[in-house]
């Protein structure tokens, strides 16, 4: 085996595409993404509000949007024609319209509705904008409320709060308590990067072989040295991303080391051997390059790393459970961010399977095509 | 030869070998669809598991559980009896959710001391956690204004009366463009785009390097004259399937189709060019056709994320907007979600402008270095052929 390992790092070393693929391609995507996603959260959603009202009250609710952070107040239309054209060219994805008598209706002791006209093609900036507009209406009815009832009964607020608001519902959110896209994307996105590195290193691994001039015969014991060789690389990639994630970008590994690694193992053992056997499946790179290219985005959606897999109907959910990709991606983000990851278990034990069949499978199809070449060569 | 002849000899250079490119092109945006379509037929993210820890077991607790087992956002999975059991709970992942309801919470209520409760999300994934909090902020809240309203009413107040003074400012929300906030009409038309931009990565990336490896056409044929032949077939074929995948988002996913045809055409016929134009750069600029795929993943694959599609782009720092600035899919993808959604897209023509000098500078620059490549490479081969004449 060692001579074929030894072999595997003097072809690497001729071919240094593979080294930039393991590991240039999950730096190069930390670094887009890092840059992409630092803001954190969403902030300074443009808004426009439409005042009808244009009283005290209306003027103070107006300065509870712009002091919230989620929005950024771009104007103060004086028609409704205006606020529609702002929405309309996209200059404002949401408008706050406080309606004519707002003031009045609230003093005689009845009710107004405000209405929060949102662009809804875009749900991840009108998702959060809505529910902050949602917490500052409320805010703002809990209050007057509370002053009504002050001057209605005479007694003070400390006495009247638990009437007026009878019910606190406090909030506890765990594993990313801002609930903030850089945690939620990036470290899916970066074994999703790795990946991709590891299919182009193993598929360049094994498609170089029909061209080699050299004697190696492509046997079971060159593939499996192959398989152990990129495991190996590969490994110290995953390692590399690893300290790049905690020391660069500063998210802390919640998780044991030693944990991450055996999720982090079975995930590049599956990966390596799925690589290699759907490269034994091409004769040229150039062919398999084109088929791998197509997987990374399906992987990514159908892994359920942000639209849930239980959201999805149950055969794609199936289909999605054989991807290596869906098991270790929420894996690694719960290991990150909660610590531990309740189906570590399982989905170590499914990237394992994965990666057993793959090696067997491409064992079979590689050795075949040596038997091949040698007769080939016989005849 | 004429660019018309280079244009059949590359449609015909595409229908070739085990997997050819024109299948590619022409198919796998529809299968995108397909999938993805498939993967979020359902809309939004309904049944969240919840664990319920309800120590009150009073007639209010049992109206607040019932209003989170009424919630299709929410499925109760079990009903903890104390708290190290809803952490178990959660800890499990059988739960994704927890709501605690202390003892002594209804009588709270009625002493006017105020109950409180707590609602635990595990929001590792913030889709999950957004849908949560905000089904469970709704039920909470009718709650409380129902809860407020007795009390008020049994100060003296009128049941209306009663409302009106606890519950004074109503917001009514109200979601243009996509008013059911659904993940198909959001995600789908974007993927859809960015599956033609991974087709186009696919078959025309390598399209110039090849030419430096198989020299279809001699030096007579002038280079822009080789890269307008070899970008109409792509180009036909990209457009065409730019159609297909729509039709089938359309018709099979039921994403709103609210524009005309010919803006649909404008704008899918200006991002394939766009595509092309950076894509024959790249393929320019690498010796291999397979570097030639490789090396613009690296641009085409977080086209995604850096296209405002999702993450907005005014939520993006300068860096971030400058690399998505040279990304065609930036001026494509929001564009194409607006035609479809609200029948309009504002930025359309400044957008169709910037992609348009997207797509000629790098036609331009994929001119000026495959004409000098292929002089280079035609001179070198002319050398060794007089050198081999000259031997003999």
């Amino acid at each position: 085996m060692r001579p074929y390992i030894a072999r595997e790092w003097r072809r690497c070393c001729a071919d240094p595409r593979r080294f930039a693929f393991l590991f240039g391609a999950a730096l190069v995507y930390l670094v887009l993404f890092a840059v992409l996603f630092a803001p954190n959260i969403i902030t300074e959603v443009p808004c426009v509000i439409y005042d009808e009202d244009q009283s005290a009250l209306s003027r103070k609710l107006a300065q509870k949007f712009e002091d919230n952070e989620r929005f950024g107040i771009i104007a103060y239309a004086a028609t409704q024609e205006e606020t529609l054209a702002l929405l309309r060219e996209k200059e404002a994805l949401a408008a706050i319209v406080i309606p004519k008598g707002f003031a009045k209706s609230i003093q005689t002791g009845s009710y107004t509705t405000l209405l929060c006209v949102a662009n809804g093609a875009n749900l991840m900036p009108i998702g959060a904008a809505t529910g902050d507009g949602e917490n500052i209406a409320a805010e703002f009815s809990d209050e007057i409320a509370l002053r009504r009832e002050e001057l209605r009964t005479g007694r003070n607020e400390a006495a009247l709060g638990n009437r007026v608001v009878p019910v606190r519902h406090e909030l506890r959110v765990l594993n990313n308590p801002t609930q903030g896209y850089r945690y939620f994307y990036l470290l899916g996105l970066l074994v999703a990067a790795l990946q991709q590195g590891i299919f182009f290193a193993t598929g360049a691994a094994v498609c170089s072989e029909s061209t080699s001039q050299e004697e190696t015969r492509p046997t079971v014991r060159l593939f499996l040295a192959k398989a152990v060789f990129y495991w190996l690389l590969s490994m110290a990639a995953f390692s590399m991303l690893l300290l790049c994630i905690v020391y660069a970008l500063d998210i802390p590994l919640k998780a044991h080391t030693g944990e991450m690694f055996l999720a982090g193992g079975a995930f590049v053992f599956a990966t390596v051997s799925l690589g290699l056997a759907f490269a034994s499946f091409f004769s040229d790179e150039e062919t398999f390059a084109r088929a791998s290219i197509m997987y990374p985005l399906l992987g990514f959606i159908v892994s359920g790393y942000t639209y849930p897999l239980m959201a999805m109907p149950p055969a794609l959910q199936n289909a999605a459970r054989l991807l290596p990709q869906t098991w270790f991606a929420n894996i690694f983000r719960e290991l990150f961010l909660a610590g531990h990851s309740p189906q570590a278990g399982e989905g170590m034990a499914a990237m394992a399977a994965v990666g057993v069949f793959c090696l067997l499978v491409g064992c079979a199809r590689f050795s075949a095509k040596g038997r091949g070449s040698e007769m080939g060569h016989a005849s | 030869m004429t660019v018309w002849g280079i244009a059949r000899e590359e449609f015909r250079q595409m229908r070739r070998g085990k997997l050819p490119k024109l299948a590619i092109l022409l198919f796998l945006p529809l299968f995108f669809t397909l999938v993805f379509g498939t993967a979020y037929r359902n809309q939004f993210v309904r049944h969240i598991p919840l664990t319920v820890f309800d120590q009150d077991q009073s007639k209010v607790s049992r109206t607040l559980v019932q209003g989170y087992a009424d919630s299709e956002k929410f499925t109760i999975v079990s009903h903890a009896d104390t708290q190290e059991k809803m952490d178990a709970e959660l800890e499990s992942g059988r739960a994704l959710a927890a709501l605690a309801i202390p003892a002594g919470f209804s009588k709270d209520i009625k002493r006017g001391d105020g109950g409180k409760t707590v609602l635990i999300v595990n929001s590792a994934n913030n889709t999950i956690g957004n849908a949560a909090i905000t089904e469970a902020w709704k039920i909470n809240r009718t709650l409380t204004i129902g809860g407020a309203q007795r009390i008020v009413e049994r100060l003296g107040q009128m049941p209306d009366e009663a409302m009106n003074a606890v519950y004074p400012v109503h917001l009514a929300v109200r979601l243009l463009n996509n008013p059911l906030a659904g993940f198909s009409s959001f995600m789908l038309s974007g993927l859809g785009l960015q599956g033609v931009q991974i087709a186009l990565l696919i078959a025309a990336a390598p399209a110039l390097s090849e030419e430096y490896r198989r020299r279809w056409y001699d030096g007579n044929v002038p280079a822009a004259r080789v890269l307008a032949g070899k970008m109409i077939p792509y180009w036909l074929s990209s457009v065409a399937s730019y159609f297909v995948y729509l039709a089938a988002a359309v018709f099979l996913f039921g994403t709103p189709a609210k524009c005309g045809l010919p803006e649909l055409f404008l704008l899918g016929g200006i991002f394939s060019f766009s595509v092309i134009g950076v894509l024959f750069f790249f393929s320019a600029l690498c010796p291999k056709p397979i570097l030639a795929m490789q090396l613009p993943m690296l641009y085409v694959m977080p086209g995604t994320l850096f296209s405002g599609l999702s993450w907005p782009l005014f939520s993006m720092n300068l860096p971030a907007s400058l690399y998505a600035a040279v990304m065609p899919i930036r001026y494509a993808a929001d564009n194409l979600r607006d035609l479809l959604l609200a029948g309009y897209a504002p930025s359309l023509a400044a957008d169709c402008r910037a992609l348009l000098v997207c797509g000629s500078i790098g036609f331009l620059a994929a001119w000026a270095v495959f004409s000098r490549r292929r002089k280079r490479l035609l001179q070198a081969e002319g050398r060794a052929s007089h050198a081999s004449l000259y031997c003999a």
